[in-house]
């Protein structure tokens, strides 16, 4: 058996949606490091609250990302949902520069952005509450 | 103050809420870690799984089993019909009841 595969079993069923889910947290981390060390700097932040949020979010999404990630590999459910709760604070924080931004430039393309953060907020939640269910808990 | 200050408040004070509740979090987890409640967790949930695999087991060999029997009866009712018993002396092969489940 290749490694690949070997690492693939590791992980608890139902194997695809915790894969998913090992993804999305590998992106936040990812996303968390590049805005913690100064690469991501959007406009709605930057010139609204200052730069100082992003690298602030940056750090908590890395941290949650990381942990996040390794707590669906080692099937410790309560450090998942720990992470959850991390990831979307660092969600949540961006909302109020983004709405600031949306109402005083007006400018509609903000408005994309806002969605897309409620969207990464609601996922997070559906994964907390499915949690809660047999057939989801990533326990092994 | 000015809107950026408000704004820079309620971020932190989102910041704030969410840090403080994540303390219960942990505390609750490291107590379920220490109680070793998050490994009789973890035990049921693995012991739900075996149920349901040895139900699924147990309704295949049952299956399976029924399918023989079938076979089985099918040939004694040739072998009658053979021996000259008449189809109307024959019992008839039960019905399979549907139920909501299996409907």
């Amino acid at each position: 058996m290749s490694g690949v595969a070997r690492a693939v079993r590791m992980i608890s069923e139902p194997r695809a949606i915790n894969i998913a889910q090992i993804i999305l947290y590998a992106i936040a981390a990812t996303a968390g490091l590049a805005a913690a060390v100064g690469a991501l700097n959007p406009l709605f932040t930057s010139t609204t609250v200052g730069s100082w949020i992003i690298v602030t979010v940056g750090v908590i999404l890395s941290i949650g990302g990381f942990s996040g990630g390794y707590a669906v590999i080692a099937g410790l459910w309560w450090v998942e949902r720990i992470s959850l709760i991390i990831l979307g604070v660092s969600w949540i924080m961006l909302l109020p520069a983004a709405l600031f931004f949306a109402f005083s430039t007006h400018n509609s393309a903000i408005w994309l952005v806002i969605a897309l953060l409620c969207t990464a907020v609601l996922s997070l939640f559906i994964r907390y509450r499915r949690i809660d269910w047999a057939y989801l808990d990533p326990t092994r | 103050m000015s809107m950026e200050a408000w704004v820079t408040a309620v971020t932190a004070v989102i910041a704030a809420l969410g840090g403080a509740s994540l303390i219960p979090k942990i505390v609750d987890g490291i107590k379920a870690m220490r109680d070793n409640r998050a490994r009789e967790e973890k035990d049921e949930n693995r012991s739900l799984l075996g149920r349901a695999a040895n139900a699924e087991r147990r309704a295949d060999r049952e299956a399976e089993y029924r399918r023989r029997v079938e076979v089985w009866a099918g040939r004694l009712e040739y072998m009658l019909a053979q021996l000259g018993v008449p189809a109307d002396k024959i019992p008839t092969k039960p019905e399979w009841v549907r139920s909501k489940e299996n409907a």
